[in-house]
């Protein structure tokens, strides 16, 4: 069990990155900063049912992520399920990569992904709806793995894999419009826009 | 991307990211990315993507909120 005195040293370390998160989440600072606050105060006071050892970045999102729904999801226990609809594999990747030889596809890949702005895919990854942008939040932005994230949303680990699969396309398909609006795509022969 | 082969790694090319995949396909797909170039610059890619994403989705905490947090430690 862990020692609460030493709950300051052990968790400061995340706080900026709970923080990043929970701005994706609530999409304002305001509310971001007190996500943070509120998972704080409730992680001081459940750390000593922490198990030493077990990981600490985890246990502090579950929290968060608890925390989030339970606040800005008081309605409805389960969130309305959106449908994005049929999008293709690999949908940014067959867009930009349109080069006649490997050479000039790679270099019209490093012009767009070179070209986002952090405005860009925060825009992108802020317009998923929330059950496919937690787990790509906690997946690509974390780095956490698909039982991590089945354990802080606590939801299957199927269910996981098939948001992710799905929120991952929806997540390009914004991130090329985000491109197509700053022109990134120009050098590109017209695709289906 | 239309051979079988090709159609199998794409399958499993976010697993293979995600390191949730196991070592036995794992070998099987670095077999294949070697001799496709397609496969290849689609993983590259996607690996590439992921770069950006994390790399562009940081925040610079307040420092006030620093303190309001280490303030909720000492006053409890």
């Amino acid at each position: 069990m862990a020692d609460q005195a030493k709950f300051e040293d052990d968790a400061m370390q995340y706080a900026q990155q709970l923080f990043a998160a929970g701005m994706r989440m609530t999409r304002n600072a305001a509310d971001a900063e007190d996500l943070v606050q509120e998972t704080f105060l409730k992680a001081y006071r459940a750390y000593h049912t922490f198990e030493t050892g077990t990981n600490l970045k985890a246990w502090l999102y579950r929290i968060l992520t608890n925390t989030y729904i339970n606040r800005y999801r008081k309605a409805a226990r389960r969130p309305k399920e959106v449908d994005l609809g049929e999008i293709e594999d690999l949908y940014l990747y067959r867009r930009i990569s349109t080069g006649s030889t490997r050479e000039a596809s790679r270099s019209a890949e490093e012009e767009v992904l070179s070209g986002f702005v952090d405005s860009d895919v925060k825009g992108a990854l802020e317009a998923l709806p929330e059950n496919f942008r937690l787990p790509v939040l906690l997946a690509d932005v974390e780095g956490f793995s698909y039982k991590e994230i089945s354990e802080i949303m606590d939801v299957p680990i199927g269910t996981v894999m098939s948001r992710l699969h799905r929120g991952r396309k929806a997540l390009q398909k914004a991130l090329w419009e985000f491109a197509a609006e700053r022109g990134l795509t120009g050098s590109q022969e017209e695709a289906d826009g | 991307m239309g051979k079988r082969s090709c159609v199998h790694a794409v399958e499993k090319i976010y697993y293979y990211l995600d390191g949730e995949i196991t070592w036995y396909r794992r070998v099987r797909i670095n077999w294949h990315l070697r001799s496709c170039q397609l496969c290849e610059g689609a993983f590259d890619f996607e690996d590439r993507l992921r770069s950006v994403i994390r790399a562009n989705c940081s925040e610079e905490i307040p420092d006030d909120l620093i303190n309001r947090l280490r303030s909720i430690i000492s006053d409890e």
